[in-house]
């Protein structure tokens, strides 16, 4: 078992690779009352085809990624959350662009409660009928989102980011393309991204390391250790779709979307993280609330606390967001394009501006450790494998030459595109 | 919980501890909600987040918080029964976790007095130009309300639940009425919140008790007169259900509420039971609502109660298709039914049981909980301890369950629907 220690944060990181290849993390936290458990295969919605050694590549259809997740909660006699349930534990679980993990939290019976999560993902049961159903169910899912503005301005800017790609479908797919799904598609997508190897079980709270490590090993015993390479296969990207889109919609204000796509190499490893974080920072010296630039718009009344902007570095994919509600959409558009034109003055003698956010990010990173959801999910662990303790540690070494480096790589060519909703 | 009497309607409750890796300071100001109050005390939250004389623009009080490490403050209104409360809140890292954090405590402190006690005035009203900006973000606020259809249905549910006035809008307040207030409107609205209402403050932490009575203590907050505050309400039983539809625009599906009433006396012991209750009619994933009208019969994507403990209320709210409102409405009935038959599992109640004491438990790790339990506490005068409340809550039975289910009596019924 491998330890790392984590002394400013008085934190231990306990990691482990079980023979069939099942990555095991434990943090352990005893003045807690709880345990948060979650398991997670990095495989997410934008995985749509992917290949098995020399078989022929497969088509996976948008959306199955969260409908597998759904469905392995059912089994044949009985719903998974049923004996969580009994061992009063809250269970849950969430399908995102890279990730699918299920997970619970309890104060009670942790051994059996986390038996109970290895035993339910790794043993899938599908059915001609509970597919169906679920189709019924995900349908109306579908449908809440698409009744939700703000869902709606998100996935309109990532369609003009990224068109035809992975990245612009719903992570729940549409209702034309989970129609298509069929019980063996799902026991095939399972096969492949649900083999031991494929899986990382995170354990955080009070508990004792060496029992948790031996119920691990007891219960994985029961199933297949056979271990396949899998590839994922990319499609190339499109060149971007148009600058400028509305979509109608009834709502009060309009809300609007910009997006600034960044093309280039796919970082790996703690790249991936050193990057996010070096280009939140950007962001915040160029946009933030303390920048002369945030509170001109804002004393003119073009943009308010509902201003946000956000990178993210997902896979192959890399890109800017800023998201606004106002009336005002050209004069904040004119403003953005100035600030990312301009973003070498604007940086010029902003060391010290720097520096204090930096302790202040800082600051954020030691707060959200509170929480043991926070430490298991709020880290680059599936992206990067870069965990929140690591984050923190890596932000301490950021510099202000690295910010420099990073607004060359996102500003320079940036192109800029809106998308407005409003009535 | 030990509370120190720091003036006359003036408290605090220091919760030491160093389980967390933060420092948390909290400030309640309770006065009764009054329609005609509602409105200035949410503006005046909007003001104190953005502006003070020390720290005059949004962009000074962004700055500052950099300068706390990252500090997250905030400022929000609450409705509890029927007192208002504007609430202040800093959360920060501990000292002890960052560098150079010795002064920390002192500043964090010293940053919420000016904050609060220390506006930017212009004469006997608020500055002209903060108060216009803020006035119009609340107003944006409360028109977007609509956007969100969940929260809109049931909003209009609220409207037509409840008899009494003050606890019909929103507890963010009323568009009109904040329309029609002015900067020398909304200071006299503070005056008199910093003067009349209850003040609570809890404060958490790795800290010491007595440094923290001393610096409170340096606020110098004036006695005042306890005000009448009904933290509980309780309505008198309608002759006939009120029902509202409405059509809107660009929406795929529909949205049913219901307002029940569930007349249980406040802080009485059958609360426990219609906590179980609500929880095996709604308000779990163990549920009926959620296993046999979701899950089961796929009639809704979203669906369940809420026990609206201090009004006497059980609400329940589903996402579904229009064409599908009637019959999923048929199906709440009867499950309500079915519990008041007794027609439930055993296993199931012991499981919610166990649920439910999962997550008073789980509350221990979190400060905000922790706050929240020390305020509501402060508000109620009522304390329950963690052996009492689990023995309680172990202690219901069958037939409390149907006997406390037997009292919901609908009383409204809200409906939106998709406009062709």
């Amino acid at each position: 078992m491998l330890e790392k220690y984590y002394k400013q944060l008085k934190e231990k990181v306990l990691i482990e690779t079980m023979p069939d290849g099942l990555n095991v993390v434990m943090v352990q936290k005893p003045e807690y009352h709880k345990t948060f458990a979650v398991l997670t295969t990095d495989y997410g919605s934008l995985d749509e085809k992917y290949q098995i050694g020399h078989d022929s590549p497969k088509q996976i259809p948008a959306g199955t990624a969260h409908f597998l997740e759904h469905k392995l909660f059912e089994k044949e006699n009985e719903d998974a959350f049923t004996r969580f349930g009994q061992l009063g534990a809250d269970a849950n679980a969430f399908t995102n662009a890279y990730q699918t993990s299920y997970l619970f939290s309890t104060t009670q019976h942790v051994v059996p409660a986390l038996q109970h999560l290895l035993q339910f993902v790794q043993t899938p049961y599908f059915s001609d009928k509970t597919v169906a159903k679920e189709q019924g169910i995900i349908g109306q899912e579908i449908q809440m989102y698409q009744d939700d503005p703000n869902w709606a301005v998100y996935m309109g800017i990532l369609s003009m980011m990224y068109p035809d790609s992975p990245m612009a479908h719903d992570i729940a797919g549409t209702q034309q393309s989970i129609a298509t799904i069929t019980p063996e598609l799902l026991y095939d997508v399972h096969h492949a991204f649900y083999q031991p190897s494929q899986l990382t079980l995170q354990v955080i709270g009070h508990f004792d390391a060496h029992e948790i490590l031996e119920t691990i090993s007891q219960t994985q015993q029961s199933f297949s250790t056979t271990s396949s390479e899998i590839k994922r296969l990319v499609p190339n990207v499109q060149p971007l779709s148009s600058l400028s889109t509305t979509r109608q919609f009834n709502i009060s204000r309009p809300k609007v979307a910009f997006g600034i796509r960044i093309d280039g190499k796919p970082l790996n490893g703690t790249n991936i993280t050193k990057r996010t974080l070096a280009a939140d920072l950007l962001l915040d010296l160029l946009f933030g609330e303390q920048t002369d630039w945030y509170q001109k718009l804002y004393n003119e009344g073009i943009i308010d606390s509902e201003f946000d902007t956000s990178f993210d570095l997902i896979r192959e994919y890399q890109f800017i967001t800023i998201f606004a509600e106002t009336t005002a959409y050209q004069a904040l558009e004119k403003a953005i394009q100035t600030q990312t034109i301009q973003y070498r003055s604007a940086l010029k003698n902003q060391v010290h501006s720097f520096e204090q956010l930096k302790r202040a990010t800082i600051g954020e990173g030691i707060q959200r450790l509170n929480s043991l959801e926070n430490i298991a999910l709020r880290g680059d662990d599936a992206l990067s494998g870069v965990n929140l303790f690591d984050k923190i540690e890596l932000l301490q070494d950021l510099t202000f030459d690295d910010i420099l480096v990073t607004a060359d790589k996102i500003f320079q060519n940036a192109v800029l595109q809106r998308f407005v909703l409003q009535k | 919980m030990k509370k120190y009497r720091i003036n006359s309607g003036v408290n605090l409750v220091v919760l030491p501890t160093t389980q967390f890796k933060t420092l948390h300071i909290a400030i309640d100001f309770v006065a009764p909600a009054l329609t005609s109050n509602i409105s200035a005390r949410s503006l005046l939250s909007y003001l104190m987040a953005v502006s003070a004389r020390q720290y005059p623009t949004q962009q000074d009080v962004a700055q500052k918080t950099i300068d706390l490490y990252g500090a997250q403050y905030q400022t929000d209104v609450y409705r509890f029964g029927q007192t208002h409360h504007v609430r202040v809140t800093l959360q920060l890292p501990a000292p002890d976790y960052v560098d150079d954090g010795n002064d920390l405590l002192v500043d964090a402190f010293s940053f919420l007095q000016e904050m609060i006690f220390d506006p930017l005035l212009d004469g006997q009203k608020f500055d002209r130009n903060v108060f216009a900006k803020e006035q119009q973000s609340l107003i944006n606020e409360l028109e977007s309300i609509k956007d969100d259809k969940s929260r809109y249905a049931i909003s209009q549910l609220r409207n037509i639940t409840y008899d009494v006035p003050n606890l019909q809008s929103s507890s963010a307040g009323d568009i009109d009425l904040v329309k029609n207030l002015t900067s020398e409107s909304l200071y006299t609205a503070y005056r008199n919140m910093i003067l009349s209402d209850l003040v609570n403050i809890v404060v958490l932490g790795n800290v010491n008790e007595s440094d923290v009575e001393s610096i409170i203590k340096d606020w110098s907050i004036s006695p005042r007169r306890l005000p009448v505050l009904q933290p509980f309400y309780r309505q008198a039983l309608r002759p006939a259900t009120v029902e509202k539809k409405q059509y809107q625009r660009d929406i795929n599906q529909a949205m049913l509420t219901l307002a029940m009433r569930l007349n249980v006396p406040p802080l009485d012991k059958q609360r426990f039971a219609a906590m179980v209750m609500n929880a095996l009619l709604g308000g779990s994933p163990l549920s009926k609502l959620f296993m046999n009208v979701r899950e089961k019969a796929s009639l809704a994507y979203s669906i369940y109660s809420k026990w609206q403990y201090d009004t006497g209320f059980l609400l329940i709210a589903a996402g579904l298709d229009a064409d599908k409102v009637v019959q999923a409405e048929k199906m709440i009935d009867e499950e309500i039914l079915a519990i008041q038959n007794g027609d439930f599992e055993d296993k199931v109640v012991t499981s919610i049981k166990k649920s439910l004491i999962n997550d008073y438990l789980s509350q221990q790790d979190s400060p905000n909980s922790q706050i929240e339990i020390a305020f509501s506490r402060l508000l109620t005068g009522s304390e329950t301890s963690e052996s009492e409340w689990i023995s309680q809550v172990q202690a219901v039975t069958t037939n409390d369950i149907r006997l406390v289910a037997k009292k919901l009596q609908i009383q409204s019924r809200f409906i939106l629907l998709p406009k062709e």
